[in-house]
Parts: structure tokens; C-alpha cells; sequence
């Protein structure tokens, strides 16, 4: 199947470069998630969903998602929103703006961490959108 | 299956020569301990330390907290998968130390999580302010990947735990305890007249620091299925989930299910509690429509009446609490959902990141962004240089004074999502 | 300790004024006197508080006059410093609830002195003001009087001394929108328990979360051929006329305005600004094209992407607005737009 990877984690865009498409976003983890919506809103479908299942939005300045771009269709009009896509990653902009964004992480060991975590999520959409 | 829980209650934990278990109090010679710990050449030192309910003491970063037990009657041992062989367990007889636990801390990562006061306001939120804690801090060698050391202290905790329950074999039990399920035909000849529950866990399976295991084996990869309520109280599912202290599930509360244990109390009474349906919570959302539907083919399949569903985390599995709930209900199967919120700060926002009308039976284990102040105590095992960037909290938590302002959700199990406390919010 | 100092707030009727034929009274402050109602708080409060004046107002006029009465009572009730404003209750008079909430939601917020009230969970005022003072729940009619006075009287006690308040559902007023916490007696495995066994009896049992309803709708189809299409223009981010000629709330809005586009190319300042509350307004107020984009779809109609763009457009103020008057609304400028022979509409927020 044939997706892209877009993330703003550095380390995720090293691991998977070489091998697969991805699409790096130099900015924050709303960055990412507003990239994403757009794409959605263009056709584009989630693989993965957008919000982790403890680390919270405004804990982990790390996103990384699995977007299959749709097919343009022939006739030159833009391609259906997928509905599913749509609500979740509405849903995860939502969540994430509820939560208190906290001062930003400078200390390099603790963005690393979550840089592994990130990595760690994304390997596991990886392994199950490859098999 | 039929399983005995033969209740050991502990009243103190005391340091000393010997480790045994005598006359109620558990004695525990550090020393004894240390090598279990250090096998694993993944972890550099531990230290044991003790926690007792009301003393002016802080536990953090707390990663899990395991109830020790040993198995003396019936096939196969504790912690299958782990510490045991994969013999399927949950019948014969289990002996388990009550009013006490293990409680396994220090850094992993820096953003890992967990307190737990044992007096003072943040007592009131953690089910083990209550406990006698035996406390095992570790730390690990030098550059030591994140992933390689949570597995290492999540083992060790197992290895430990085992240690301190193999010390309560032989010992008369101060009450005992029986849990009995039936066959599926067995259960409709006994029970015609009662409704078919059953009980579907969501288990977290994220990835690194999000994940929890069923007989040794990642639940990520397997699709749902069924177990009996016993096999959980022998230590069949563990905890290898360190994130978001106030809704991740210990392995102690695994072990002590609560939804297990209340669903037995109307056994053969009101229901006939058939089953523990077991699914996980992927982050690939192919994986998410997979799982629920099997959840929903396995509790009709079951001809199952009424389900009660409990989750783990917030966000990324509201989806699948929900996706389950639909499609369960969708097959004319009662459904009660347990669940915790995220209601922001001032508890004005949206509670669950996902919602679906068929949700209309909800227990709720209060809102995890409530503010609470904590004040300073006078020892604190483990350490406070990660209290500012756990979850829950933030820069400007560790206040001058020494008190701490965070969120509930740093506090372990405030608002368990399997309704382990008595917390809940309207 | 003094004694605490309480408002009373009530309506022609319970004043012993007369009904209906009375509603258009205007408001007297009767200071020093306990009225009605009143009398039974009084006793209520034993000697822990006291009702020093009481508002008597008909309920037609209160409605008729909004404004202007609000600005008086507050004048007083500003002069009387009490420590708590009790209106009604108004159980389920819809015209008296709404009063009681208007009153007690105004005090709070612009006097910053504690109020409550009490009315019937379907009276209107319920819902319009539950987020904004404390409402006890009452039966629906006065004969539920006394249980209504015990339960003001309870809280307006614990209230008044500062004592937390707990979870609606422990003190008995009307959930606020705001989740809070308590303990409750069981675990929440055995509430769930026990709620599963009232939903397989077909039993009556209360979610402790409800779920918010979320009124999905299915888009309708692509517009094929929007060349030939009449567009018109909605928008809940309060873009109106200059002035604001329909007085639309700048919150919880109970109407919405219609206004003409007939020869307009580019809203500007001078004639277009906002009337919601809910976000920073200088941008709109400069441009309102920001928010309803006339102009754009103007230069669409020109280079013939669009057919037309509808000659009217609809706006409402979208921040804290009833689910119920958005449906209201939504309905009525859907037949409007439809009688009008529009083919799609933009909705634009905020």
C-alpha cells in the first residue's frame, strides 16, 4: 500500500527514509496534526490514529502518522473526504487544544525520550500497514 | 475453572535478618533480594525501602505495583509467560499477601510517571496509600536503551514479587476465597434463568512504555479472545505500561480486578459471569476495526446478554472504547462502559476524545486534569528531579515552598479506569 | 457571626400581587420586607440568615424591559451588599424561570455577589442559565414548595458560609457544563456492575457521563455545476450590520439577523462589525470579509466560478448558543434560503 510517513520527529524521518515516503515537518506536534487535517480534508486517509494512548498532546512535542493519499480522481474534481479520517483527526486537534501546552522541552535527554516513544508507535503502524 | 485465593493478610513489613512471612508480618533481608534484581546485568543497583500507610513519605517515578502470590495447588505458576512456564493458569489454589505490595520505581524515561503519597491529600487518590509498600528503586547501566530497561525493572518486579510470595507457601491463609466459572453448556444448564455477562478488557498495546502482556506475549499481536476471570489473578496479564499514572492499569490491580471480583459477587445470584474477553488497543486504526469486530463476534457468539467494558489511557483508545461499544451494543448485547475523563483543567472540556450515543451507560473514574496541591513530606524514596516534567504536571509544579500543583493524573490508579477507586465526577 | 444578608427575588404572582392580569407591574424594592416565598426561607434559615429586602417584579414586564429593569434591580441589590441573591423559585413558569435566571446570572456576574435560584428542570430559564448561577432543581408546580424551600435553604446556607460545593449530583442543582469530582460510596467496578443490571432489567439507571449528541449530518451532494449556482452565505461569527439593528446577543444569542448583500463588493468597517463575544474582535470589526467572505465569492461571481451570490446573508452568534436555538435557527434560515431557490450554502464560523 502506498502511504506516506509525515512526522516532525527527527529520528523517525532517519529510520524510515531510505525505505519508505516521508514528509518531515519542521515545527510543533499541531503542526503536524494541521498538515494532516489538510490533507484529509483533500481525500487523504489515516492509517494510524492521531492521539497516543497515554502520552498526551501537550506532553510529547512528537507526532508521527501514516496518511495514504487518495487517488486523484479522472475527471479533475477533488477527491471525497474520508468521514472516519475527517472526525478523528478533528477530534485530536480538539484534544489537543484542551490541554495546558507546558513550556517547551529543551532538555536534549528528555526529547530523545520521546523521540523513542514516537518512533517505537510509528514502527508498530508501520509493521501492521507493510504486512 | 475453579481458583482459591487463600488471603494472607500482612499488617507490617519489617527489614530484618531472615526474609519469611510470620505471624502477619513480612520480613524482608534486602540482601536476599538484591541478586534476584541483578541477574539481569541491564540494571546497575536497587534498593529496597519501605512505605507504610500514614507515614510522611512520597513514592516516584513509580513504574508498577504487583501484588506477590504463589501458586501451591493446580497446573502451572504464577506470572506464566514470565516467571513460570506457559501452563494455563487460574485453578487449584493461590496464596496471596493482602495489605501489602511491591511497588517498582526510578527513572526510565523522563517523562515517566507516578506518585504515590501515604498520607496527606494525594492519599486519599492512590489505592496504595492503603498498602504496606516494599518499595525496589533500580538503576540501570550507562546508556542503557529506554525499551531494554523498562523489560528489565518490569521483569525484575515480576521476579521479586514470586521471591516474596514463594516465602508464604505453607502458610494457613487467614480467609479464603473462591472463584468458579462454568462451561458455556454447563452455565446454561445451571443458570437458565440468568442473564449472560461477560467482561471485555481493553488492554493498552501502544508500543514502547504502552504495552501489557497475556502469558509472556505482547497483546498487540493478538486478536481478541477469551479467558477465564481467574487466569488474571494468577498473574496471566502484566503491566509493561509506565505512562499516564492515574489510568494505567498496575499489574496489582490486574491481579485484583475489580470488575472480576464484583461481576463474582452476583455470580449464580443475579448473572452468570461467563467470561473475560481480552482486546488490545493498536495504534494502527485497521488493527482498531479488527479487534472491535472480533470483541463483538466473540459476546455473540458467547450469546452474552450484558458486557461491562473498561479501557486504558485516554485518546487513542477512546476509539476503540467506543468503536467496541458500538458494535457490541449493535448486536443487541448490553454494554456498561468504565472510563476516566480528561476534562481540562476547569473541567469545561470535552471528556473523551471520541463519543457515540449507543455510550449511554458510563462509569466514570473523575477527571484527571482536576488540580490538586500536595504538600511537602518528609521522605521521599526514589527521587523528585523528574516531578516537573511528568504527566500531569508541568515547570511550575515544585513550588518554592516544597508543595507540589499537579494534575490527579500523576497520582497512581486516582481514576483507574477498571473502577478500582471511588472517584468519579458529574 | 452576623447574621447572612439574602435578596429575595420573586414574581407578581407569589407576591400575592394577582396573576397574569398583573404581569406588567414594574419592579418594587421592598426593603425590610419578607414576602411569599420568602417566609418559608426565612424560617428555613433559622437564625443563621436573613432576608433583608425583597424584589418584586411582574413577569411580562421583566421580559418586556429586560435591560432596563436588570440596570435598576442591579442598582439596588448593588446599595443592599447582600452576601447571597435568591430568586424565585419559579418551578415551571417559563417567563418567571427565565427572569429568576436572567436576574440571579446578572448579580453574580457583574456584582460578583454569590446567587442561585430554583425552577423545574424543562423550564427554559433552566437551560439558558444553568451554566451561569446555581439552579436547584424543584418539581414543576408550587406545590412542590416546600421541598424546593429545603433544598434553597440548605444550599444557600453552605453556599453563603463558603463551604465547598460538591458534584451536582450530591447538592442538587443543575449540572453546570463543568465536571467535578468526588468520592463516591462504591467502587466504580461495582457501580458499573450494578448499572448493568438495571440496563438488563430494562431498569431506569443514570449514565455518569452522558454523552454529548453530536448531530452528524450527511453532507448532500457535490453541486455539479456550480457555474450556474446561487451560493448564499451563513455565518455564527456575528457579522452584522453596523450598529447591530437586531441586538443579537454577544453570547448564548436567542436570534438570528438577516441582512442584505444587494450592492455590496467588500464589507468594510464602516458599515459591517461583529457582534460575538467570544473571540478577539479587532480583526472581524477591521475586515469583516475575514469572517463572511463577500468579497471573494464577489470576485467568484465575476470570473463566473459561481452563478450568483444569494443577495442575502444570515448571521447568528455562535459562542455559548443553545443546541436547541441552533436548531431553531438553522431551520428557519434553511426554509428561507430554500423559498429563495438557493442551490449551496457556506457556513462559516469562527
Amino acid at each position: 500500500m502506498k502511504y506516506i510517513i509525515l512526522t516532525n520527529n527527527p529520528l523517525a524521518e532517519d529510520e524510515f527514509k531510505e525505505t519508505h515516503d516521508v514528509e518531515f515537518v519542521d515545527g510543533k506536534l499541531i503542526d503536524v496534526l494541521i498538515k494532516a487535517r489538510d490533507m484529509v480534508n483533500c481525500g487523504a486517509v489515516l492509517l494510524n490514529h492521531p492521539l497516543y494512548g497515554s502520552v498526551k498532546p501537550n506532553e510529547t512535542p512528537y507526532r508521527s502518522l501514516l496518511i495514504k493519499c487518495p487517488a486523484e480522481p479522472a475527471d479533475g474534481s477533488f477527491p471525497a473526504a474520508d468521514p472516519e479520517s475527517v472526525r478523528l483527526i478533528g477530534n485530536a486537534v480538539n484534544a489537543f487544544r484542551k490541554f495546558i501546552v507546558k513550556k517547551e522541552i529543551t532538555n536534549p535527554s528528555l526529547l530523545e525520550d520521546f523521540q523513542v516513544v514516537d518512533l517505537s508507535l510509528l514502527k508498530s503502524a508501520v509493521a501492521a500497514a507493510d504486512r | 475453572m475453579r481458583l482459591e485465593i487463600g488471603k494472607i493478610n500482612i499488617t507490617d513489613i519489617r527489614f530484618a535478618e531472615e526474609s519469611k512471612v510470620e505471624g502477619g508480618v513480612l520480613y524482608v533481608n534486602a540482601e536476599d533480594f538484591k541478586p534476584v534484581v541483578l541477574e539481569d546485568e541491564k540494571i546497575k543497583d536497587v534498593y529496597f525501602d519501605i512505605a507504610k500507610p500514614g507515614e510522611s513519605v512520597r513514592i516516584t517515578p513509580v513504574k508498577d505495583v504487583i501484588e506477590p502470590r504463589v501458586k501451591v495447588e493446580g497446573k502451572g505458576g504464577v506470572f506464566p509467560g514470565w516467571i513460570s512456564k506457559v501452563d494455563t493458569v487460574g485453578s487449584g489454589k493461590t496464596l496471596a499477601l493482602k495489605g501489602m505490595a511491591l511497588v517498582t520505581a526510578g527513572k526510565i524515561v523522563g517523562f515517566q510517571e507516578g506518585v504515590i503519597d501515604m498520607t496527606g491529600p494525594g492519599a486519599d487518590y492512590t489505592p496504595f496509600s492503603k498498602t504496606l509498600n516494599l518499595v525496589m528503586v533500580c538503576e540501570p547501566v550507562e546508556g542503557l536503551k529506554q525499551h531494554d530497561y523498562e523489560a528489565a525493572v518490569r521483569k525484575a518486579g515480576f521476579r521479586v514479587a514470586a521471591k516474596i510470595g514463594e516465602l508464604a507457601r505453607g502458610i494457613e491463609p487467614d480467609e479464603t476465597c473462591v472463584y468458579e466459572t462454568c462451561g458455556i453448556k454447563e452455565g446454561i444448564e445451571k443458570y437458565p434463568d440468568l442473564p449472560r455477562v461477560g467482561y471485555v478488557s481493553m488492554l493498552q498495546t501502544q508500543g514502547l512504555l504502552h504495552d501489557t502482556y497475556v502469558y509472556g506475549v505482547d497483546a498487540k499481536q493478538i486478536i481478541p479472545t477469551i479467558m477465564s476471570p481467574t487466569e488474571a489473578m494468577d498473574g496471566a496479564i502484566v503491566s509493561g505500561n509506565c505512562v499516564s499514572a492515574c489510568d494505567k492499569n498496575p499489574t496489582y490491580i490486574h491481579q485484583n480486578n475489580p470488575v472480576i471480583e464484583d461481576l463474582f459477587a452476583q455470580h449464580g445470584k443475579t448473572i452468570n459471569f461467563v467470561c473475560q474477553i481480552i482486546t488490545n488497543e493498536n495504534v494502527y486504526l485497521a488493527d482498531k476495526e479488527r479487534s472491535s469486530n472480533m470483541t463483538a463476534k466473540l459476546c455473540r457468539m458467547l450469546d452474552l446478554d450484558g458486557i461491562i467494558l473498561t479501557q486504558e489511557g485516554f485518546g487513542n483508545p477512546d476509539t476503540d472504547l467506543i468503536m467496541n461499544c458500538k458494535k457490541i451494543e449493535a448486536e443487541g448485547v448490553k454494554t456498561v462502559i468504565v472510563t476516566d475523563e480528561y476534562a481540562g483543567r476547569d473541567g469545561k472540556s470535552q471528556s473523551l476524545a471520541d463519543a457515540d450515543v449507543a455510550a449511554d451507560a458510563v462509569v466514570t473514574g473523575g477527571n484527571a486534569n482536576e488540580v490538586i496541591i500536595l504538600p511537602k513530606l518528609d521522605k521521599v524514596i526514589g527521587t523528585l528531579d523528574y516531578i516537573n516534567k511528568i504527566a500531569g504536571a508541568s515547570d511550575k509544579t515544585l513550588r518554592e515552598d516544597g508543595t507540589l500543583e499537579v494534575e490527579i493524573q500523576v497520582i497512581t490508579a486516582a481514576t483507574n479506569e477498571m473502577g478500582f477507586g471511588t472517584l468519579s465526577a458529574r | 457571626m452576623a447574621k447572612i444578608k439574602v435578596v429575595h427575588y420573586i414574581n407578581q404572582f407569589f407576591a400575592g400581587i394577582g396573576g397574569e392580569e398583573k404581569a406588567d407591574i414594574p419592579a418594587e424594592l421592598h426593603k425590610g420586607e419578607v414576602i411569599g416565598p420568602g417566609m418559608a426561607f426565612n424560617t428555613g434559615f433559622k437564625d443563621e440568615a436573613e432576608i433583608i429586602a425583597t424584589i418584586v417584579c411582574g413577569d411580562s414586564y421583566f421580559n418586556e424591559n429586560i435591560e432596563a429593569v436588570k440596570a435598576e434591580i442591579l442598582g439596588w441589590v448593588k446599595d443592599l451588599a447582600p452576601d447571597l441573591f435568591i430568586a424565585g423559585p419559579a418551578f415551571n413558569a417559563g417567563r418567571y424561570g427565565v427572569a429568576c435566571g436572567t436576574i440571579a446570572a446578572a448579580v453574580q456576574e457583574e456584582l460578583g455577589i454569590k446567587s442561585m435560584t430554583g425552577m423545574y428542570v424543562e423550564n427554559p430559564g433552566a437551560d439558558m442559565y444553568k451554566d451561569k448561577t446555581y439552579i436547584l432543581q424543584t418539581k414543576d408546580s408550587a406545590a412542590g414548595m416546600r421541598d424546593a424551600v429545603k433544598k434553597m435553604t440548605a444550599f444557600a446556607l453552605k453556599y453563603a458560609k463558603g463551604e465547598k460545593i460538591g458534584a451536582s449530583c450530591q447538592d442538587g442543582y443543575m449540572n453546570q457544563g463543568v465536571r467535578v469530582n468526588f468520592f463516591e460510596k462504591e467502587r466504580g467496578s461495582k457501580r458499573a456492575v450494578d448499572m448493568l443490571l438495571k440496563k438488563l432489567a430494562d431498569e431506569p439507571f443514570t449514565t455518569e457521563y452522558p454523552m454529548p449528541d453530536f448531530d452528524r449530518v450527511e453532507p448532500n451532494p457535490a453541486v455539479k455545476d456550480m457555474a450556474h449556482a446561487k451560493i448564499a452565505l451563513v455565518t455564527s461569527g456575528g457579522i452584522v450590520v453596523k450598529g447591530n439593528p437586531d441586538h443579537i446577543e454577544s453570547s448564548s444569542a436567542s436570534r438570528f439577523g438577516e441582512y442584505s448583500l444587494e450592492g455590496v463588493y467588500d464589507l468594510d468597517e464602516n458599515t459591517f462589525e461583529t457582534a460575538h463575544g467570544g473571540y478577539d474582535p479587532v480583526y472581524a470589526n477591521q475586515d469583516a470579509d475575514r469572517v463572511l467572505p463577500v468579497d471573494v465569492l464577489r470576485d467568484l461571481e465575476k470570473e463566473g466560478v459561481i452563478g450568483k451570490l444569494h443577495e442575502k446573508y444570515y448571521a447568528t452568534v455562535g459562542n455559548g448558543t443553545s443546541v436547541a436555538n441552533a436548531k431553531g435557527f438553522g431551520a428557519e434560515i434553511g426554509k428561507r434560503l430554500v423559498a429563495d431557490g438557493v442551490d449551496a450554502v457556506i457556513l462559516t464560523s469562527t
